[in-house]
This record gives structure tokens, sequence and C-alpha cells, in this order.
């Protein structure tokens, strides 16, 4: 290679730079990760301009990995998921394994001592960035960062699962305290953390208790039901408490978000400790879920966006009139009281499903269901107990490959459970934590859209009436702020003209209101499917009917699940899902059961095209579906946009008079059959003939377009929004 | 009828061309009809096009040629008449101006919109199955903002509205028959 080479080089490295800074599709992490590489680069090509002018052989294979580094920055470039990223780097990347998680890394950070006690190398000792010794070396998890896989300990855990760190150096007093279902935790900061090297990649793993024999772990249930496998995967379970903040700056949505979110502030500084409570463990298609005694933590310094939420008693009263949605969350609920009661009963979390299962039948919330009161009648009376008892033992015996729960075991956490007091008034609670987390998620995945960044760079926080989102970085990396620069309220309506060509242009950012409100609408696979299954007139638009194509497919392979979802009704699902004790009823055998259930698993309450976060999810990825509610979410949104929904043939001046008053309209047509099944033809002659009008100083403007099809009542509806610019 | 003046007249526009990807998207007939003598690609600000839909994604875009893109995405059939590039450079327009309009067909060829021009054209005017926005202009040097001097807004409705649409669709028909397909390799 010669120095003009070399200078075309630097040339292309240096378009490459500009291209990354305008690119809105790339990631602020990615960014950070394509200017490391460009660096390296850059420093690589004047020590070979250097070596060159010195009358040296070039290095061939340095010249070959540069090359294939900069054909890897080109594919990178033009991937448009750039999910694949960390498989294609770890490729090329050296040990250690880490991507910056913000381009500029901010002076004095924490940094955590992993302590390798075993180690046949000079180093015992790698001092890791906290931020990262919490998300991926926590206690429990596993690792190939430093070659050798390596396990961070925990100790033996599976007699309550609880492990206790104490061969970990933690700090002397607690960092932060932290409120969690009414207690007050301690926080304590990770100085130390000691690892141990995993020799057999494929070690034995407990059933029972996914307990891993010959480590640090091990249990003591029958040798019998321990399997080699492959490492298994875990993931943190984090919680985050606000300790201190400065406001900077608040704005307000148009409506109709405006009823949801009063104002957005900007969080100039925002402290907030977070906490590593456990971790969950997955293997044998199980999850563990592990605390830790006492949970570790740091102090985050960040930024962020604070939305106030409005959630008036009223709707709180509506949504608590809704049988289903009461049946469901209270369901959601004992999930919840379970689960914090399995750890003193040493039950591992996976029998969560079975045991809520024979709750739920021993309380006759199943389909055809009582009503709340009688069934928090019974709740309270506590005379559920042996029936539930015997639904579990049942539902394990028939459904379960082993299922060794003692009935000593399961009474105690029932009985336990009764003691527990659950009115009408805990439930109301309920629906509202579950608005609430709803919403922070829609919150996080419309920042994510916002800020180009991953659900990694963000995390939420949830009080009262208010959600929070943060930069997941000390320091921040940006992510906050950009969202709060592009709520579309700040900007004025207005046109540029165009000096160059398109394709010289950067990508316009999704706005934030934007983003938001098309999450607040109703999910597209959860209106195909109840579409689908309750046989309502079908809307002709391309991605619904591709969606029941879809479900039709399915229909044909598993016919009997259909049939009976058609007969308890697909409001019924999620109820019917958890568990077996529908199939046990019917006495389906197993490969049915299976089946059922899997059919079942609809879009009522949150699937990963609206809702669900998986592992980002605060509760973690086990209990979200026991967290979240589309179905409430929308009911919600429904209530709080009703002063603006207008019959599409209402009179002009009521529209008219609903614009000039709110500055919004939502005309709303309800689809007839069968003569014009799924058409839009009158709605949208309506949107036609208003379109452009003026109305006092202003022009009413079609603003959005949905389907819906609520899970209360059997219809399908369009609604157009008109909005006054 | 809706008067049309420099205030509504892209909100006009754009939402048109919207709902005509509803349409499209809905497996209804759709089409577009874009006559101006000019064309040049303008951002739309993000406000316009802020439109929430749970059936159709108009997130990406942000500007005009973008929009017209959508269209060609669903499936529309985008008929563009305007006044070559050629023609216009015998008269005063300015050089750059008309160089912009070179590259936005050049665009809008590359979509798939069919692109005729006609001389004598000074008529602006979009046509789709929701509606007819037309109306006369002066011609300004500015590129997009023609100055306005009557406008109208016909929906497809019923009525007046209803013959007046269908008078201005027939003339968007016949103008774009009488007109000179662009050889797209001229374009640049
Ligand atoms: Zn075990
Ligand atoms: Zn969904
Ligand atoms: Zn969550």
């Amino acid at each position: 290679m010669n120095s003009d080479q070399l200078s075309e080089m630097q040339q292309f490295l240096n378009e490459l730079k500009t291209k990354i800074r305008v690119d809105s599709n790339i990631s602020i992490e990615k960014v950070g990760d394509l200017f490391e590489s460009i660096r390296n680069l850059e420093s690589a090509i004047s020590e070979y301009r250097t070596a060159i002018s010195q009358d040296v052989t070039p290095d061939l294979a340095t010249v070959e990995r540069l090359r294939r580094k900069l054909t890897l920055i080109g594919a990178i470039q033009s991937i448009q998921n750039p999910s694949y990223f960390d498989e294609f780097a770890s490729t090329l990347a050296e040990h250690p394994y880490s991507l910056p998680k913000a381009l500029f890394d901010p002076q004095g950070r924490e940094m955590v001592t992993i302590d390798f006690p075993g180690s046949r190398s000079d180093q015992q000792f790698h001092k890791v960035r906290m931020d990262l010794a919490l998300g991926m070396l926590y206690p429990g998890s596993f690792t190939y960062r430093y070659g050798q896989p390596i396990k961070v300990e925990t100790g033996r855990f599976s007699q309550r699962f609880i492990a206790n760190l104490r061969m970990h150096t933690l700090s002397p007093d607690p960092i932060f305290k932290m409120k969690r279902d009414g207690r007050i935790i301690d926080v304590y900061k990770p100085i130390r953390l000691r690892t141990m090297q995993v020799v057999d990649r494929n070690p034995f793993i407990c059933r029972n208790c996914l307990s891993i024999s010959g480590l640090d772990e091990g249990c003591s249930h029958a040798p019998r039901i321990k399997q080699p496998r492959k490492l298994p995967s875990s993931s943190a379970v984090t919680a985050n408490q606000e300790l201190e903040r400065q406001t900077e700056g608040s704005v307000a949505l148009r409506a109709p978000l405006s009823t949801v979110i009063t104002s957005v502030s900007f969080l100039e500084r925002f402290k907030v400790g977070q906490a590593v409570l456990g971790f969950e463990r997955s293997a044998f298609r199980h999850v563990t879920i592990v605390d830790y005694d006492p949970p570790i933590g740091m102090i985050l310094e960040t930024k962020g966006v604070a939305f106030a939420i409005n959630i008036p008693p009223g709707v709180l009263d509506h949504l608590s009139n809704i049988p289903i949605l009461v049946r469901d969350v209270l369901a959601q609920l004992l999930a919840h009281k379970l689960i914090d009661s399995f750890s003193r009963n040493g039950m591992p979390s996976y029998y969560l499903e079975p045991i809520l299962s024979g709750v739920i039948s021993s309380l006759g919330m199943g389909q055809g269901s009582k009503d709340v009161t009688s069934v928090l009648n019974t709740f309270s009376s506590s005379s559920w107990v042996e029936n539930a008892i015997q639904a579990t033992l049942a539902e394990g015996a028939n459904y379960y490959e082993r299922f060794d729960v003692q009935e000593r075991r399961l009474r105690s956490l029932f009985e336990l459970l009764s003691q527990q007091s659950i009115e009408l008034q805990t439930i109301k609670n309920e629906i509202k934590n579950r608005l609430l987390h709803s919403l922070a998620h829609n919150l996080l995945i419309a920042g994510c859209v916002t800020a180009g960044c991953l659900p990694s760079d963000l995390e939420y926080l949830i009080s009262d009436n208010e959600i929070v989102l943060f930069d997941s970085v000390d320091g921040g990396n940006g992510s906050s702020a950009m969202i709060f620069d592009f709520i579309s309220s700040r900007d004025s309506f207005s046109l540029t003209d165009v000096e160059e060509p398109t394709k010289e242009r950067t990508f316009r950012p999704k706005y934030f209101d934007e983003a938001f409100a098309e999450l607040m609408l109703p999910c597209q696979q959860g209106v195909s499917e109840r579409i689908f299954h309750r046989q309502l007139p079908v809307p002709t638009h391309q991605e619904i009917s591709r969606r029941i194509t879809a479900l039709e497919r399915q229909r044909q392979a598993y016919s009997d699940a259909y049939k009976q979802i058609s007969q308890i009704g697909v409001e019924n699902c999620f109820i019917a899902s958890l568990g077996f004790h529908l199939p046990l009823e019917l006495g389906m055998d197993v490969q049915a059961a299976e089946r059922f259930k899997e059919s079942a698993s609809v879009c009522l309450h949150g699937c990963p095209d609206c809702l669900v976060l998986g592992n980002r999810c605060e509760e973690g990825g086990f209990m979200e579906k026991f967290s979240l509610s589309k179905a409430a979410l929308d009911e919600y949104f429904r209530y709080m946009t009703k002063s603006y929904v207008l019959d599409y043939r209402a009179e002009d001046s009521v529209i008219d008079s609903t614009l000039n008053t709110q500055g919004v309209a939502i005309l709303s047509m309800q689809l007839t059959r069968p003569a014009e099944e799924g058409s839009t033809d009158k709605l949208d002659a309506r949107i036609a003939e208003f379109r452009g009008r003026r109305l006092g100083e202003r022009f009413i403007k079609f603003a959005g377009f949905w389907v819906d099809s609520p899970i209360t009542s059997n219809d399908v509806r369009y609604s157009a929004l008109l909005v006054l610019v | 009828m809706v008067h049309v003046t420099e205030e509504n007249v892209e909100i006009i526009d754009v939402d048109l061309l919207i709902q005509e990807c509803l349409r499209a998207s809905e497996g209804k007939e759709a089409f577009a009809y874009i006559i101006s003598p000019f064309i040049s690609d303008f951002i739309l600000s993000p406000s316009w096009l802020s439109f929430v839909s749970n059936i159709i994604e108009v997130a990406d875009i942000d500007s005009y040629v973008d929009l017209v893109g959508l269209l060609r995405h669903h499936g529309v059939d985008v008929r563009v008449v305007t006044r070559s590039p050629a023609d216009l450079r015998t008269t005063t327009i300015s050089r750059k101006f008309i160089d912009k309009q070179e590259r936005t067909l050049a665009q809008l060829a590359k979509m798939g919109c069919e692109i005729r021009t006609n001389a004598s054209l000074h008529a602006k005017a979009t046509l789709t199955s929701g509606g007819v926005l037309a109306g006369s202009f002066n011609l300004t040097q500015s590129g997009r903002s023609l100055n306005l001097e009557a406008g109208f807004y016909f929906p497809n409705t019923f009525g007046i509205e209803k013959r007046e649409y269908e008078d201005k669709l027939e003339w968007a028909q016949r103008l774009f028959s009488e007109s000179v397909p662009v050889n797209n390799s001229r374009l640049r």
C-alpha cells in the first residue's frame, strides 16, 4: 500500500465519520463504537505511514485485519437492524469484550474489582466499571469475558432461593435505602466480587432448583434429577430508587395526548440508586428467581425526562367495573403475592403457573366465572385452600414432567396467601399499577424510537403519578435530552425548501409524542385476534388481513384448540392460558393441552408487538406478563379521549364545535355487515369534507386513523383523528 | 368547497396523499395526479406528517418526495404533469431552480411515477380518489412558494362537489393523455 492509498483510506474514514454523525438511525452506543474503531484505524494508518517512510516491510496480517474491520464497518452501516452488531464485532474485538455504553466516558467512574482466586495466570484482580459489573457480572452470572468461562459466586441458594453475598466484599454501610413493597431495604456497593473458573462447560444442573453441581452452589435434591446441560442463561433483577433531582424546563403535549400526560420536564440532574435485587436463571425451559442478601447497587448521576401522568379516580372506577379486567388483574395480583412467598417456602419460581392455576380454579375464576365479590368472599373464607391443593397436584401430575411439590408446602403457601387481605380497593390500586407500568413501557419504547437508542440505554422509574425515563449510564448518554428535544409540540408548522436531493439528507427522527401516540393505539395483533376469534367483520387493511390469514393457517393446524377458544371466548384466554386448569377440567391430553395453551396466548394484556420488553422490564421477564395490561391501557385511553369522540355521522356543527373547544375530534365508525363489510368509504368521505377547512384562525387536518375492537364489546370500529393546526 | 390559500394549501395537499396511502393499504383503487409547472422537493414539518395509526406507517417521511415514495410503496399509480426542464431553460427562471426541478423529476421517475411534460401548463393541482386541490398560481422564482391567486378544494363526496370533482378529474386525465412522456434517461 502506498501513501496515496493511505490518504484515500483516511479520506474514506473522514466521509464515514460525517455519515455516522448525521445518520440518526445509528444509536449513540453504536456511534461510540464506530468512532472507536475509526480511531483505531486512523492510528493504524499513521503508524503504517511512519513504517513505510522508514522502509520497513508492512505487517500484512495487520493490514488484512484492518481491511476486514473496514469492511465490517461498511457492513454494519448497511445493516437495518443493528442488533447484530455485537455478534459481528465480537469476532474481531479483543479481550475483554466491552462495548462502551456512551460516546464520552465520564471521568471518575466507580470501579469494582473482580477477583479470580484460583487464577493460574499472574493477574488475580481485574478492575471493571461498576455499571458493567452490575449489568453483566452480578452474582450468579456466567461470563466468557475473560476467555475462560467464570461464574460470579453466590454460594448455596437452593433452600430458600436467597443467595447470601458474604463471600464478596461490600461497602461497610449501605449506600442508599430503597422502598420496596412497603418495606425499606438497604443496598450495598460491591467492592470486590469473587469469581470461580468453570471448567466443565456442561455441568450437572438440578431440574428442581436449577443449582449447578460442582461449583459453589449445589443442593441436596436427589442426584437422579440432575442432568448435564450447557451453562444456563440469566439476567439481573434490578430496581431503581430516586434520590435527587433538578428540573430544567417543561413542556405540554398536544391533545389528545395531553389528557394522559399533563406535562413533560427535563431532569438536568437525576440521582438514582440502582439496585440489583437478585437474578433470574433459566434452564430446562424453567425460570428460577434468586434474591440477594443483601441487594447490591450503585448510585447513578444522570439525566432524565419526567412525565406527569393523569389517572383520575373516575377512570379507575370505570375500569374496576369491567369484570374481565378485574378478574385478570386479580389473577396477576395473586401471582405477585404467591411469588413473594415462594422463597420463604423454598419453592422454585417456575411452579408459579401450576400453583396459581390451582388457586384460579378453586376460586372459580375460570371462564363463566363468578362475579368478583363472590370470588373475594371465597378467598377470604380460606375454604378454597384444600381444593387448590388438590387442583394443583392434579394439574402437576397430569401435565408436568416432574412436579415434586409436597402437599404440606402447598398448604403452607396457600394458607399464607389466604391470610392476605384483598378487597375491591386492592384491585383498584392494582389496576392503577398496571396502567402506570404499561405506560412506562410505552414511554420507554417511544423513547428508544425517538433517540434511536436501545432499550438498555434507558431505564424507567414509576412513582405514584409520574414516570421518569433516565439515561442508564453515569453522566447520561444523551437519550433523555434527545427525547425532550423531540417533542413536536415545541415545533411550529412550517416548511423548508430542500436544497439537496433526498439521498444526501439525514433521516427524520420520529417525534416522541407521535411514537408514543401510536403505542397508545390498540395493538394490531390483539385487534386481529379478537376480530378473528369473534368472527367480526374484517377490515381489508393489508396489515390486519395479513394477520388474520396467519391465524387462519394456525387454525387449520390446531383446529381443536381454536374451537376451544371460540367456546370460551377470546376475552378469557389470559386466565385460561395460566397453567392447565382448563385442560384438566376438559380432560385434554398433554399434547392437546400444550396446543391449547399456545393458541390461547393472545394479546390481551400485552404481546411483543405492543408492550412486552422481556428482560428490560424491571419486574424481570418472568413476572412481566403479570405486571402489564394492554386491555386496561386501551380502555383507559378510550375513557380519557371520550370527550373527543363523535359518531362520524354527527352534524358538521357538532364536529366543528368539538374541534373549536378541544382542538381535536375523533370520528368513530362502527363496521356493519354484511353489506359494506370493512369499508371505510363513508368515513373517508367525511374526512374529505373537513379537510383543510378554516375554523377561526386555524385549519382542520387529518391526523390519525386506527382500527379497534375492544375486549368489552363485540364490534370493530374505525377512528379518524381530526386536529386543528 | 373549501377555499384554498397559502395557509392551508399544504395541509390539503399532504392530507390527500396520506389518505390515498390508507386507501391503497385497504386494497382499494388509489391514484394521484400531481400537476404543476414546477415540482421541487421540500421538507414537511414533522407536525404536518404527524399521523398516528395502527395500520399504516407514515413515520420515516420528511419531504414531499418521500411522501410520493410512500404512495408508490403502497402501489398507488402516480402521474405527474409538469413543464420540461429544457423548456424552462428558455424562460427567465433561475438556473438553480431548474436544476432542482430536474433532480426532483429524476427522483420521481426512479420511484416509478409516470412523468409527462406540457409546455403550456400553468395550472397546479393534486387529484386523488378523495378530492381535488387546484388553483392558479403566479410563478415566483423561489421554487415551492408559488404565489397562490385563487385556489379551491372539492372533496369527492356528492352533489355539486362531486360534479366539480369529476369535471376536474376528467380534465386531469385529458391533460395527462395530451402531454408528452418524458424520456427518463434524459433526467439526471
Ligand atoms: Zn436442587
Ligand atoms: Zn399486543
Ligand atoms: Zn416493566
